[in-house]
């Protein structure tokens, strides 16, 4: 409402498909921004189209690069699901296929071939031996021959009575079977590996014969996507690899540790079996990174703490036997991800509070993908192996939420910043009050007590929010469009209503919250009214004085704004044509007062001294200041004072002055007329209203006039004035009871009105001047 | 025979291979459940220590295919090594289970000197057969010899195939059949199947021995099935073997002729272990 201009720059930067052209909503805190942008980009995200899922797999080729998978939305969850019953089933039926006796039977026959082998090699080197009258023995260590004799081994001594030729011959026949026996040691390791090779075949065979058909009709159900196909041909020959897992169980047998050492592999014990299968296992599952399935339409996300992990995603780690390992599972998204394909919304100022979250955005915008890393891995400080996933394309607005300071300074101070946020939002503080923009003011009210379930508010309580909008806005022809403090505004009053017992938020219940604000915020301000009231700060709201006027301040405390009036002298004299600003003498005026002063300094000089030197030197002070001045809203009530000085004419002391001065005495419009305007009338009233008190103000404010009802309530009784004007004179009419009065053709003021007695002032001050001036006479009337 | 009030003596052939460890445990069970001695018996085999004693001994290593040159004093260390490893099963079984074991080492031709250590034992216990350079062998040269030549009950191990062990007894209602039950229970692991073979022509005689078994083993509150054998030959025997899979089985039959040949050839046949009630 009364954010055409933010509208038509949301819905251009969604409708803008290229690159860079994201958002940057511009505004105050408060004034509704996000609620806005949600609901513009809510209407176009309901028609959108509801992005992919995406998956991370593992890489059986390279572990550490985790593979990402896109799938339609919903898809992803499905295909996790697949797999864990794939899982199942393959846990259930690899085992069940290993232990039927078909299998075990082709295993033994294979196991004993290689025994056969062996056996068969050595029987007959046995009966070779045994022709010759040798006998093949079994060591502790191994084997060996013996000449026999009777049955038994020839005894030592009686080997060394045989004739030396014959003991050569039983020494070379048994050195000759010793080296067959070698021969046939030697080719146990070849029966071995060809035992193993065997086995392993058989072992695939069967295993494949158990897990094709389940791989099989996996694929069936995810056919049109060759990526799943080649990740279960993958798992397929995954678990053809590492079979001796998946077919060991608790109740090894020697004939399966047989095979086991058949295959070259040590008996594991069964928790260590068991546990790398688990390991196995969890590699054929699916990691849904971002699920889709319970979205409908593109995904709109607000990230209120978007640090570099909550952006990019993050991989965590599990801390097993003492060492912190990861994996594919242990993926996380970020809101990047949650967002791709829709719309993310960032408060700017938490974005950039966050260490490398901007550089981190910026990244993947500009790159186009998300790419998870670590902060320890994107600044290098750490150089353990990691994973580095897969990137994703990236495809999403970002919205960032912020003052309009951060956004001209980012604007000005960060390059690539225009090139991303291409689109400013930029939401007005205000909006018109005219006839339709109130009724939908009205129209907002009741949406904000629906949203926060308050109690109908009466139309008189939503007449007086209205009132009150303008009144925030400080202008009685605007309305703000800050929604917090409207809507903070609603909820205490239905907070009063509600101590009233009231089924119905009513308009002094508004008032009541209002009030209570005040007094709750307004400790200073009574304060420095109790000073003035005990007198302890100088203030007149009757009589009158030379030189002395009543400008008015605004002070700010928080969030609360209110006026008080500040006592103003000057003071002239003889000298050099000069205006001493006695707070910028000191540093404790502003820099706009200081101009304010110079300003009205040229007023005089352009006025007063256009045929004479301007032969004064005047001094203007805020009496009792003591914390600093700045602004130029109290330029006229200085120059009220100063020309009350000049003329020696009083001011009046009831009156209370503010506008700035231009150089030719206009008097221009200033802010916060309104808390300026009940400052004084406040301080007036408790000391009770005479009936000629009251404020001048620039005519061009008076549009800016919501004033509270008292004071409203006291000028309508004739108790308290306000008084609109454009000019100098016409100020100085008011406050000093005589016309200002007008230069004739001759330049000459009429008597009796304040310029004439101002310029009698400058003459007399100048002819003063002039005096001293002149050397002084000698008695015989010469000069020295 | 040893009169029954005197402590039987269980003779356990040890020599490291797996099938003298299970004959180790074997004869603990039995020697508790007996209340029996236990002697463990390592021989030292002159074959090999004169084979050692020769100029051209080498062994062969069949994993690494390499040769050693064997020595007296080589030889006699590994048998030392040996003995020491089989000494300390031994007694650690033992301990484990309660019994008093004694340990002997004897020097001779192994089935020789079993055999000869065994005359003044109630039962013999010993492997099959020990590391056997072909499988299809199965009954080892002391076995054989101990068989022929042994006098008192003998049990012959091999490796058990699995835990729970099952156990088939020839039952004819004589003292020796009685005595095959009692060792039946004794080699039985709780809960694990045990199988009576009754071997009688009479079908009422054969229930009239059941009914009297049940009662017995009733007490003990032991599981067991029973089985009928009208013809007890070699060959019906086996096949009986063979369908009940049975781990060992335990010949308590008087009127079964089993003269040692038989036995040997019986025992060829046969891939469990054996024990004979003599």
């Amino acid at each position: 409402m009364g954010q055409e201009r933010a509208e038509e720059a949301v819905q251009f930067a969604i409708h803008v498909r290229q690159n860079g052209y994201n958002l940057f909503a511009l505004g105050p805190k408060g004034s509704g921004k996000f609620t806005a942008v949600h609901q513009y980009l809510a209407k176009a995200a309901a028609n959108a189209a509801t992005p992919p899922d995406w998956c991370y797999l593992y890489n059986f080729d390279q572990p550490h690069h985790p593979q990402a998978l896109r799938l339609p939305a919903g898809l992803g969850k499905t295909l996790r699901q697949q797999m864990e019953t794939l899982i199942e089933e393959l846990r259930a039926a690899i085992p069940v296929a290993f232990e039927s006796e078909d299998y075990q039977s082709q295993r033994q026959n294979i196991n004993d071939a290689f025994q056969h082998k062996q056996e068969e090699a050595l029987e007959e080197l046995q009966e070779r031996a045994k022709e010759r009258g040798i006998a093949l023995m079994r060591t502790q260590n191994g084997l060996a021959f013996a000449p026999m004799e009777q049955g038994e081994v020839m005894p030592p001594e009686a080997f060394q009575e045989l004739p030396e030729e014959k003991r050569e011959n039983i020494e070379a026949r048994i050195e000759e079977l010793q080296r067959d026996l070698q021969r046939v040691a030697q080719q146990v390791p070849q029966w071995s590996r060809e035992g193993r090779e065997q086995v392993k075949d058989l072992n695939q065979e069967i295993a494949a014969l158990a897990i094709d058909p389940l791989i099989d009709e996996t694929k069936e159900k995810f056919s049109e996507y060759p990526e799943i196909l080649e990740h279960l041909d993958a798992i397929r020959a995954d678990i053809l690899e590492h079979l001796q897992f998946f077919t060991q169980n608790d109740q090894e047998n020697s004939d399966n540790r047989l095979a086991l050492l058949l295959r070259g592999q040590q008996a594991n014990s069964a928790a260590q079996v068991e546990a790398t299968r688990e390991q196995l296992m969890h590699r054929y599952e699916v990691n849904v990174l971002v699920d889709n399935s319970d979205q409908d339409g593109a995904p709109i996300i607000y990230e209120n703490h978007p640090t570099h992990q909550n952006l990019i995603g993050r991989i965590e780690h599990q801390a097993r036997m003492g060492a912190l390992i990861t994996d594919f599972g242990l993926i996380r998204a970020g809101v990047l991800h949650r967002a791709n394909g829709g719309y993310l919304i960032l408060d700017a100022r938490e974005l950039l509070l966050q260490p490398y979250a901007w550089e981190s955005l910026k990244r993947a915008l500009q790159a186009q993908e998300v790419r998870i890393e670590s902060l320890g891995q994107n600044l290098s400080l750490i150089s353990t192996v990691s994973l580095e996933p897969d990137p994703i394309p990236l495809d999403l607005k970002v919205v960032l939420l912020g003052e309009r300071q951060l956004y001209y300074l980012l604007y000005q101070l960060e390059p690539d910043f225009a090139e991303l946020f291409k689109v400013a939002a930029d939401f007005e503080d205000e909006m018109d009050r005219d006839e339709a923009n109130q009724t939908q003011y009205a129209q907002l009210v009741a949406n904000l007590v629906a949203e926060n379930g308050l109690r109908p508010f009466h139309a008189r309580a939503v007449a007086r929010i209205v009132e009150q909008g303008a009144r925030f806005a400080g202008d009685s022809e605007k309305l703000t469009t800050h929604m917090r403090t409207i809507t903070d505004l609603l909820r205490e009053a239905d907070y009063w209503a509600g101590t009233a017992d009231s089924d119905v938020v009513q308009a002094q219940h508004v008032q009541q919250a209002l009030d209570a604000q005040q007094y709750r915020n307004g400790r200073i301000r009574d304060r420095l009214q109790e000073a003035i009231l005990r007198e302890t700060f100088l203030i007149d709201t009757t009589g009158s004085q030379v030189g002395q006027i009543n400008g008015l301040a605004v002070l700010q405390t928080g969030n609360f704004m209110f006026g008080r009036p500040n006592r103003i002298t000057a003071r002239v004299r003889l000298g050099k044509g000069e205006v001493v600003d006695i707070e910028r003498q000191v540093e404790m005026g502003g820099p706009i007062h200081s101009k304010g002063v110079m300003i009205l300094a040229g007023f005089l000089g352009g006025r007063y001294a256009s045929r004479q030197p301007f032969s004064l030197s005047a001094s203007l002070v805020f009496e009792q200041s003591y914390g600093g001045v700045d602004g130029d809203s109290a330029s006229s009530a200085e120059l009220y004072a100063l020309l009350s000085a000049l003329a020696e004419v009083p001011l009046k002391q009831n009156l209370a002055v503010t506008g700035s001065v231009n150089q030719h005495g206009q008097v221009q419009a200033i802010g916060g007329v309104n808390e300026k305007i009940e400052g004084f009338f406040d301080i007036c009233k408790a000391r009770g209203l005479t009936g000629d008190q009251g404020v001048l103000i620039p005519k061009s404010n008076v549009k800016n006039l919501m004033l509270r009802q008292d004071v409203i309530d006291a000028v309508a009784d004739d108790l308290f004035h306000i008084y609109p004007v454009q000019t100098v004179d016409e100020g100085i009419a008011l406050l000093s009871g005589l016309p200002a009065g007008e230069a004739d053709e001759a330049g000459e003021y009429p008597p009796d009105t304040v310029n004439y007695l101002v310029t009698e002032r400058l003459n007399k001050l100048a002819e003063k001047q002039r005096s001293f001036a002149r050397p002084p006479v000698a008695e015989n009337g010469e000069t020295a | 025979m040893t009169e029954e009030n005197e402590r039987q003596r269980i003779l356990v052939a040890l020599d490291g291979s797996q099938e003298s460890l299970a004959a180790l445990q074997a004869a603990v069970s039995l020697a508790k459940e007996l209340d029996a001695d236990l002697i463990g018996l390592y021989v030292e085999d002159v074959n090999l220590l004169r084979l050692a004693q020769l100029p051209f001994a080498r062994e062969v290593h069949l994993t690494t295919a390499r040769f050693r040159t064997l020595t007296s004093e080589v030889m006699m260390e590994a048998m030392r090594l040996q003995a020491a490893r089989v000494r300390r099963a031994l007694h650690r079984a033992a301990q484990q289970a309660g019994i008093r074991s004694e340990f002997r080492i004897v020097r001779g031709v192994v089935p020789t000197a079993v055999t000869t250590a065994a005359v003044n034992a109630d039962l013999l216990i010993l492997g099959r057969i020990s590391r056997p350079l072909n499988r299809r062998i199965r009954l080892g040269s002391t076995a054989r010899a101990a068989l022929i030549q042994a006098q008192r009950s003998i049990l012959l191990m091999r490796q058990p195939r699995k835990a729970e062990r099952s156990v088939l007894v020839t039952f004819d209602n004589s003292d020796l059949s009685w005595r095959a039950v009692r060792q039946a229970v004794a080699l039985s692991a709780p809960d694990s199947p045990l199988t009576l073979l009754l071997l009688t022509p009479s079908a009422a005689e054969a229930n009239g021995w059941q009914a009297q078994l049940e009662a017995w083993l009733q007490e003990r509150r032991w599981p067991v099935n029973f089985r009928h054998l009208a013809q007890a030959t070699m060959p019906q025997l086996l096949q009986v073997v063979q369908e009940e899979a049975c781990d060992l089985l335990i010949l308590g039959d008087e009127r079964l002729p089993v003269p040692a040949d038989t036995a040997v050839s019986f025992l060829d046949q046969l891939d469990c272990s054996l024990m004979l009630i003599r």
